[in-house]
């Protein structure tokens, strides 16, 4: 117990240092992207205007402290491009990622799991090596090429999906809660099982490889030479085992699945946090990009803590802090 | 006899669905606008030639369907872009395009334009200029009610004004080119030393307005797109401002999606960044919308062509790649619409920068001041081929400064611009002395200094053309020219750098501007505009704007003048004259390229569905598939 | 040698290692080859990309009228140089840390450790997209940014491998007999790491690989300057291209696929070998 509230803990430094960290790319990058359209042009006093509104002239470490008191506060700043809040425009944008990072996460042990144990107990077969064949092409696949055959064929080709956007503006206005939903949820599969595909690659890997390791450990041997089926060796004694180091790993399954999920929101137009990052970075809006970043870091310590939490509960004899 | 059968059977299918009788006469008043149309005359006969390949209205015969129909009777429309829109609507502090045409289906001008963009009176407002008195008159001819209402007043015009010129306005609308500045009284008001502008005198009832400026007028005002004329709702705004102050206008929902308008759609749902739905507005001065809504959706430009043809949209504007993709995938479902733009494309040179007082030109001897060096790079600028490879047939290279729409009395259809002849460049070169070369083939200054030239530009797919092409064909005259930071700009940071000042760091920047179609080159090349891009001005220039600025009528002689000091100077090179793509389904019916009186939306440069958007009726439950 | 059994006895590494053969070397001479002898990046727009049968060259014409076949031996040396040198940055950046902080142990290494978990945690993918765009889309910065973001990774498993050797026999015995650390670092230590370090570097260059074409295909990596295959992929994202002109994305997506899974698959070999070494 002590030592999940001292691995807590750890998390609170970590913090400071991620913020610093991020503040000081923040503060090396040309921060006024201030312009109009054409047709209207912009005359100077508007331009000094907005320097002194968006507090562009304060010294470094006052502007950290303001910077990082309102964090604290949940206020991100101003987004020049979007003219709002950027803690708005990310919470917007943070339910789909959020949804769309969920649903992949479903999917992605939905296949990975019963592909691993499949490979992992029936080894050397045929099975194993088909799904060792689709695992490895799906390595060397890069995801957004992936992502561009899905859309083609699905979205453009069947026709089955749209090829972007969250939701259906209409149904938002007059569905029913429940059609909402389910139009979401419509639109997430094809970038969610694009994500997936790919993703299931490592925990496959790591699945099969702790199964073959322990099919042939001692304590199975010894059970198989008692006399026990083999499913039942199977299910008791190996797979349980096995599944530990997977879960662990969700920790960090979650904080890769944030930045493949970088990639697949461009492809398909999702409106997550990734493409709200990316638009953000061809702007030179760098208060929303550096927003992003720090949530995305934070989120990462986050899922880094759980996953050794979970490691140090599951296996007391292991050590992390 | 086809079309009045055609008015026969609309008639009888709204009377047939019961709607009311006011529906029914606007109904009959409708019908005229499908006729055929060559309407611009005098357009350049090579762009005519391209536009008479495309057709210029729907003749679809099928019935519409009716009113309350539901999700089927929704206009769907699909508009190009590369990132989310910022969602901010209000015309008073939108910034960005595709904001601005979301504005145009809630929000139409109260004016009324001909073909050439000219103010006329038909509208909800007529419109009169007072020489004399420098001044401008508003009057209301129609009874007119906001969305939730309350009737639409010129007071509301009036509070557009004094939010624009507000000392605490955070927006980027106060401007010149709006004359808003001009206006007597405005100058106090901004300064905070008056509590009204002066120079704005309404009458009692609201429905009489008149507009007093400080300097002469110039004859852009007869323009659309001239004087500021977008109302936005004082009792809708203003109690955001006592709430929120005027910094507060542009984050709050009713500059957004609560968005109230006057036009033909309200906003319903705003997806943020992706789409925005409007429901009919019944009680539209014009008459009720044929449809039940709109849903316009954005989407890459790559993609539009491909959606179109899975039946995703029923109105799409394309870009001219997309002509490529429709002649070869030869969809059944849909027709392509062109229109020429008033839009024209400069190649500008960076020459001076400009101070509080105008035009300083630079001093720094870099040889692009040197006229010799511009009218030289601009006989090596291969227009044609980007006519050709970029606009495929739609596009052709600008004879004169000015662009499509305006009369032919001030173009010279039989000019050609800047010929592309780089032995004619070559000569150019050496006749002016730079006959001097390095090592590597380029040009030496006159002094035997190297000369080095950077171009900046942002990325779209001219540009991704244009300025490889360029730049190898400069190379091929001796001139060495390179990309600034080496990569196409983002816009933003582009714009950011060509309004600002810091000279030396662009020397050739390419700037569209869509103008009105006034021949006034005031409001882009004087020395006293911020839109003068090249920051540029001679003697010679002042002598003619000034001479243009005190004549009360265009003067033909006067303007060639003008052109020809401007091709022997060189400040910009026009590039191109343009077409306009729109992808129409064919379960589209009344839609026509051409809408002015009758449709009372602004040309708009995104959703071509503003053009007479309450005309437009759909004949099938959902758009054609291409099969 | 051990490694070379290994591969023996797997098919898909010899199939690798050849294939590997004929590519890498065929980009790295011929790149310079053609860069000299034709004007790769000589525009001549057309409308739309010509095919081969039309124009008459291999892989036919992109619209700006670039040879694809040359555009792909220049872009295959690129991608696998970018790829190259930000894997062996990072490695020679992680290895140092690694080996400092795991043979040392105690106090050290607990700092250093808390030090590489904290920059890890930041999405190295968004900072160095946004540095890139800040201070320019150079070669320097691109391998420049990305090693100072992904070292910490080699380091992690590099520090594990130290510590596990530190507590072996032979170092044990080096340690009792006096000799200086540094000595040891060199003569018993990076020996016996070479096969995890070798297995792991290969492993990582594909899927560096990998990134890097993603990154350019969004066009966040480097542009036309330097084309990689990922720049010649962007027209994979047009829908129009990916129908109709597919001569412009078949060959680098080929190419990309074909390289990552050699590397892939001659890098398991490789892991295989040292695995059943420490055993």
């Amino acid at each position: 117990m002590k030592m999940i509230l001292k691995r807590v803990l750890i998390l609170i430094p970590q913090l400071i240092i991620i913020s610093i960290i991020t503040f000081t790319l923040g503060a090396m990058m040309p921060g006024d992207a201030l312009s109009g359209m054409i047709e209207s042009g912009v005359c100077e006093e508007a331009r000094q205007k907005q320097r002194e509104l968006l507090g562009l002239n304060k010294p470094l470490p006052a502007r950290y402290v303001d910077w990082a008191g309102g964090i604290m506060r949940g206020d991100f700043g101003q987004s020049f491009t979007h003219r709002r809040a950027v803690s708005e425009l990310i919470r917007e944008r943070a339910a789909n990622s959020f949804a769309l990072a969920l649903l992949t996460l479903i999917l992605t042990y939905s296949i990975a799991l019963p592909l691993g144990v499949l490979a992992g107990r029936f080894s050397g077969t045929l099975i194993d090596k088909g799904i060792l064949l689709y695992v490895f092409i799906a390595l060397a696949m890069p995801t957004m090429v992936l992502g561009i055959f899905m859309l083609m064929t699905f979205a453009f080709g069947l026709g089955w999906f749209p090829p972007r956007g969250s939701v259906d503006a209409i149904i938002v206005a007059e569905g029913s809660l429940g059609e909402i939903l389910l139009n979401r949820l419509y639109r997430l599969i094809l970038p969610a099982s694009t994500a997936a595909l790919v993703s299931t690659v490592g925990i496959i890997f790591m699945l099969r490889a702790n199964i073959i390791e322990r099919k042939n450990a001692d304590f199975a041997v010894f059970a198989r030479a008692k006399g026990v089926p083999e499913g039942t060796v199977f299910r008791r004694h190996i797979l349980r085992n096995s599944l530990i180091p997977v879960a662990a790993g969700l920790g960090f399954a979650i904080s890769g699945l944030l930045t493949g999920q970088l990639f697949i929101e461009q492809i398909f137009h999702y409106p997550g946090m990734g493409s709200l990052f990316f638009s953000a970075v061809r702007a030179q809006d760098f208060a929303v990009a550096n927003a992003i970043i720090i949530i995305f870091a934070s989120l990462s310590a986050l899922g880094m803590m759980l996953s050794d939490i979970f490691v140090m509960l599951a296996d007391p004899r292991v050590r992390v802090v | 006899m086809k079309r009045i059968f055609v008015i026969i059977l609309l008639a009888a299918v709204f009377v047939s669905c019961g709607e009311d009788d006011r529906t029914y006469e606007v109904q009959a008043q409708r019908a005229p606008i499908l006729e055929e149309v060559p309407y611009y005359g005098d357009l350049h006969p090579l762009l005519a030639a391209a536009l008479s390949e495309f057709p210029t209205y729907t003749t679809n015969d099928a019935s519409i369907l009716p009113r309350g129909t539901g999700r089927e009777n929704v206009l769907r429309v699909g508009v190009g872009a590369s990132g989310a829109f910022p969602g901010l609507f209000l015309r008073t502090h939108s910034e960005e395009g595709t904001d601005r045409s979301f504005d145009e289906l809630a929000n139409p001008l109260i004016v009324s334009f001909d073909e050439r963009n000219m103010i006329t009176n038909n509208g909800i407002v007529t419109f009169a200029v007072d020489r004399a008195a420098n001044a401008v008159e508003l009057n209301m001819q129609q009874d007119v009610y906001w969305h939730d209402g309350v009737p639409l007043t010129l007071d509301d015009l009036v509070f557009a004004y004094e939010v624009i010129a507000h000392p605490d306005y955070t927006g980027i609308r106060f401007e010149p080119t709006n004359f808003i500045p001009n206006v007597r009284g405005v100058p106090e008001f901004h300064a905070g030393e008056a509590d009204e502008i002066s120079g704005l005198v309404l009458s009692d009832d609201g429905r009489r307005l008149r507009i007093y400026y400080n300097e002469p007028l110039s004859p852009a005002v007869l323009y659309v797109g001239g004087v500021w004329l977008n109302p936005i709702p004082r009792h809708h705004i203003e109690p955001v401002i006592a709430d929120f102050g005027h910094a507060g206008i542009a984050a709050h929902p009713r500059a957004r999606h609560e968005l109230l308008g006057f036009g033909p759609f309200r906003v319903n749902t705003v997806v943020a960044g992706e789409s925005v739905y409007f429901t009919a507005n019944d009680d539209y001065w014009q008459g009720a919308p044929l449809v039940d809504g709109v849903l316009v959706e954005l989407l890459p430009f790559s993609m539009l062509p491909s959606a179109m043809r899975a039946g995703r949209f029923d109105i799409a504007a394309y870009q001219t790649a997309g002509l490529a993709e429709f002649n070869m995938t030869a969809p059944s479902n849909y027709q392509l619409y062109a229109w020429p733009t008033a839009a024209v494309t400069f190649l500008n040179f960076r020459l001076g920068e400009m101070t509080p007082e105008g035009v300083v030109l630079r001093g720094d001897g870099h040889p692009i001041s040197n006229a010799a060096i511009r009218r030289a790079m601009a006989h090596a600028v291969d227009r044609q081929k980007l006519s050709d490879v970029v606009g495929q047939g739609l596009w052709i290279p600008a004879p004169s400064i000015l662009h499509p729409f305006n009369s032919a009395e001030f173009i010279d259809f039989e000019a050609e611009g800047f010929v592309f002849d780089l032995d004619l460049a070559n000569k150019i070169l050496d006749d002016a002395g730079f006959t001097e070369r390095d090592a590597q083939g380029y040009r030496l200054n006159l002094d035997g200094s190297p000369m080095r030239f950077t171009y900046g530009q942002h990325s779209n797919p001219t540009h991704a053309v244009l300025v490889p092409l360029n730049i190898q064909n400069w190379r091929d005259i001796g001139l060495r020219v390179e990309m600034y930071n080496n990569d196409f700009l983002d816009w933003n940071y582009f714009t950011d750098i060509v309004f600002g000042d810091a000279v030396g760091d662009i020397d050739i920047f390419a700037m569209t501007w869509t103008m009105g179609a006034n021949p006034a080159p005031h409001g882009l090349w004087s020395e006293t505009s911020s839109l003068n891009m090249p920051r540029y001005t001679s003697p010679e220039f002042r002598a003619i704007l000034a001479q243009i600025n005190a004549a009360s009528v265009w003067d033909a002689a006067l303007y060639s003048r003008w052109e020809r000091a401007f091709f022997y100077e060189v400040p910009a090179i026009p590039l191109t004259w343009n077409l306009d793509l729109v992808a129409v389904n064919n379960r589209v019916a009344n839609f026509s390229r051409v809408r002015t009186d009758s449709g009372l939306n602004q040309p708009g440069n995104m959703t071509a569905a503003s053009r007479g958007s309450h005309l437009i009726g759909l004949t099938a439950s959902a758009p054609y598939r291409h099969r | 040698m051990q490694f070379l059994n290994e591969i023996k006895h797997d098919k898909f590494a010899i199939i690798s290692a050849i294939t590997l053969a004929i590519i890498l070397p065929g980009v790295f001479i011929g790149a310079p080859i053609v860069a000299r002898f034709y004007d790769v990046m000589r525009v001549e727009p057309t409308v739309l990309p010509i095919s081969p049968a039309m124009s008459g060259t291999i892989l036919g014409l992109d619209e700006m009228g670039r040879n694809q076949l040359h555009l792909l031996i220049i872009a295959a040396r690129n991608s696998f140089f970018l790829a190259f040198c930000v894997t062996f940055f990072s490695f020679a950046l992680g290895l140092c840390v690694g080996i400092f902080s795991g043979f040392y142990g105690g106090k050290v290494d607990h700092v250093i450790m808390r030090v590489t978990d904290t920059w890890s945690m930041l999405p190295f993918l968004m900072v160095v997209v946004v540095l890139l765009s800040v201070f320019g889309k150079t070669v320097f910065n691109f391998i420049l940014f990305f090693s100072l973001f992904t070292w910490v990774f080699r380091a992690r498993l590099i520090r594990a491998a130290a510590l596990s050797l530190r507590e072996s026999e032979f170092i044990a015995a080096s340690k009792t007999l006096g000799t200086p650390n540094i000595v040891i670092i060199f003569r018993e230590l990076l020996p016996n790491l070479t096969d995890v370090v070798v297995a792991n570097f290969v492993l990582t260059l594909a899927a560096n690989i990998g990134i890097e074409t993603g990154l350019s295909l969004l066009g966040f990596g480097l542009g036309y300057d330097f084309p990689s295959l990922g720049v010649m992929l962007q027209n994979a994202v047009n829908p129009f291209y990916l129908q109709y002109f597919w001569w412009t994305w078949v060959p680098p997506l080929a190419l990309v696929v074909i390289m990552m899974l050699c590397i892939n698959f001659l890098g398991n070999a490789l892991q295989r070998t040292s695995r059943s070494q420490a055993h």
